[in-house]
């Protein structure tokens, strides 16, 4: 345990105390849920770290907590090798200001466009009357495995489970801005949601080019999994923009602004860049570079059957199994290791539950003397793009896509 | 009226649904997919309460400045499950949170408040 790890059971022990004294059985519940104890490693650079598991979480089973206010939780990598569809109550959350959404009334919602030929106001009762789409597509934030940046940068310090994948259903986003009637003039489309921010800053909007945002695909959900969607993942309604990083699946959405001109709000402008270069990789330390918007993801697989640092009784072909994603296009292959890299074999894929869903793999792995062992998984998407083996390095954090690799002992 | 105006443009505007179908050219295996959800009919009200957060940095002058300054917007373990930070990494992160997002701290405690993170989280020479 180290000092951290100390300073927080002091917290659940304090918890603890207030819940079975003076405060009594009401505040107990949620004070004792918290403070069960339980931790989880996490492989990062410079070494394994831990992080408090929690299941207090409304809607929420058990999850690994970056932080409660506001929330940052993380899935147990566990929950990937269970299904390449990720439980509503498992899925990561991510918000970015304090004032999120926690209570709202399905009745009274409206969703508005603006900027159109036309101002459109929509209830939810009105959406589910619409005509569909459905999809499964990886929710993935853009800084996952910021942890793994060697050296290490400030952020929230995920391992690899800021990501989910899901079945959306909702209306294509064409088709409400067709309704709102798209002018010659309009450039792009931006959207906001439901949280605020708690000082005099811009609201956390982001925003597509008005192509894009016509493509027929970018959709505005209402289910997930074919549930309506939890509070924490964006209730009522999720902009879901496949293959591009969550940072722009807005959640609790309810408005759309048809744009003549550039979008100067800080969450497109300032935050969120990556260096315009390949794999959004500069030397470490780099901080003057020219910068874009982040946009599509990369193609990327874990190992998920096996966890980090394991000692396995020894076998002569050890089961390894995970999850690949192509990114914006589908998994074409996957290859593992079970000798860091040096040779490779493919693995079996499991069914094809479309181009932006996760997809399992399976192989079996001759491993031939009991000892350490690097096991990897490398993704190759369907346009050819490689998963390299070099890590890529950027000050934000953002975009990891290199081989991982899975340190784990055989006796 | 404005609603059912715009509800009808819309009902003309809408195409066939479309979505990605699966990739036919990639390899399959015996296994079968997953069965498809039933499509959502209603939408209910929802409501949650979070858990509090308690946890503060602690005893002291460093705490107290990092607990009135930081804690206003989000949770201590924001700061805590930082990795090693140079103070230039902290400065930087400090600057960020009071010209970005306007956080109630004042420039000229920048180095106070760095010099309390760079002894409460881990720190790197």
């Amino acid at each position: 345990m180290d000092r951290f790890d100390s300073l927080l059971a002091g917290t659940i022990a304090r918890r603890r105390l207030l819940a079975g004294g003076a405060l009594g059985i009401a505040a107990s519940t949620a004070a004792l849920a918290q403070g069960s104890g339980r931790f989880m490693r996490l492989a990062m650079a410079g070494g394994m770290e831990s992080r408090p598991l929690a299941s207090d979480l409304p809607g929420k089973g058990e999850m690994i907590v970056l932080r409660n206010r506001p929330p940052l939780l993380e899935t147990p990598m566990s929950v990937f090798d269970e299904s390449v569809f990720t439980p509503n109550d498992r899925f990561f959350v991510r918000w970015h200001w304090a004032d999120i959404p926690l209570s709202v009334d399905a009745e009274a919602f409206r969703l508005t466009i603006t900027g159109g030929k036309r101002p459109v106001s929509l209830s939810l009762a009105d959406l589910l009357k619409l005509p569909r789409i459905s999809y499964a597509a990886v929710n993935q934030c853009s800084g996952n495995s910021r942890g793994l940046f060697d050296p290490r940068v400030p952020g929230a310090q995920w391992g690899h489970g800021a990501m989910g994948n899901a079945r959306w259903e909702g209306v294509a986003l064409r088709a409400l801005l067709d309704a709102a009637g798209v002018g010659p003039g309009a450039k792009s489309v931006g959207f906001g949601g439901l949280d605020r921010p708690l000082t005099e800053v811009d609201p956390f909007e982001k925003s597509l080019a008005l192509d894009h945002a016509m493509d027929g695909e970018v959709m505005v959900a209402f289910a997930m999994n074919g549930e309506q969607l939890p509070l924490l993942n964006g209730f009522p309604l999720r902009l879901i923009v496949p293959g591009w990083y969550s940072t722009y699946w807005v959640k609790a959405l309810n408005h759309i602004d048809l744009m003549s001109g550039p979008d100067e709000n800080y969450w497109m402008a300032k935050a969120y860049q990556i260096p315009d270069a390949p794999g959004a990789d500069v030397p470490p330390g780099t901080s003057t570079f020219p910068k874009t918007p982040i946009s599509a993801m990369n193609p990327r697989s874990w190992i998920t059957n096996i966890e980090e640092g394991s000692r396995l009784p020894h076998r002569r072909h050890l089961p390894v199994g995970g999850i690949a994603m192509g990114g914006d296009r589908s998994v074409s292959r996957v290859e593992v290791s079970g000798d860091g890299g040096r040779t490779w074999r493919d693995a079996r894929l499991g069914p094809d539950e479309g181009r932006y869903s996760f997809r399992r793999f399976d192989a079996r792995m001759p491993l031939d003397a009991t000892g350490r062992h690097v096991l990897m998984s490398r993704c190759t998407s369907s346009d050819g793009v490689v998963q390299p083996m070099k890590a890529n390095w950027n000050p934000g954090g953002y975009m990891r896509g290199c081989v991982e690799a899975l340190r784990i002992e055989t006796a | 009226m404005r609603r059912r105006a715009s509800l009808a443009a819309l009902g003309l505007a809408l195409l066939a649904a479309c979505g990605p179908q699966p990739d036919k050219s990639a390899k399959s295996v015996g296994e079968e997919r997953e069965p498809m959800p039933a499509p959502l009919t209603a939408i209910q009200s929802s409501s949650i309460t979070l858990p509090t957060d308690e946890q503060t940095f602690g005893a002291g002058q460093d705490a107290a400045l990092l607990d009135r300054s930081c804690l206003a917007c989000h949770s201590a373990s924001m700061i805590l499950y930082q990795p090693p930070l140079t103070r230039k990494q902290w400065t930087a992160t400090v600057d960020k949170m009071r010209e970005a997002y306007r956080a109630p701290i004042e420039a000229r405690d920048t180095e106070a408040i760095v010099d309390a993170l760079m002894a409460k989280a881990p720190s790197s020479r």
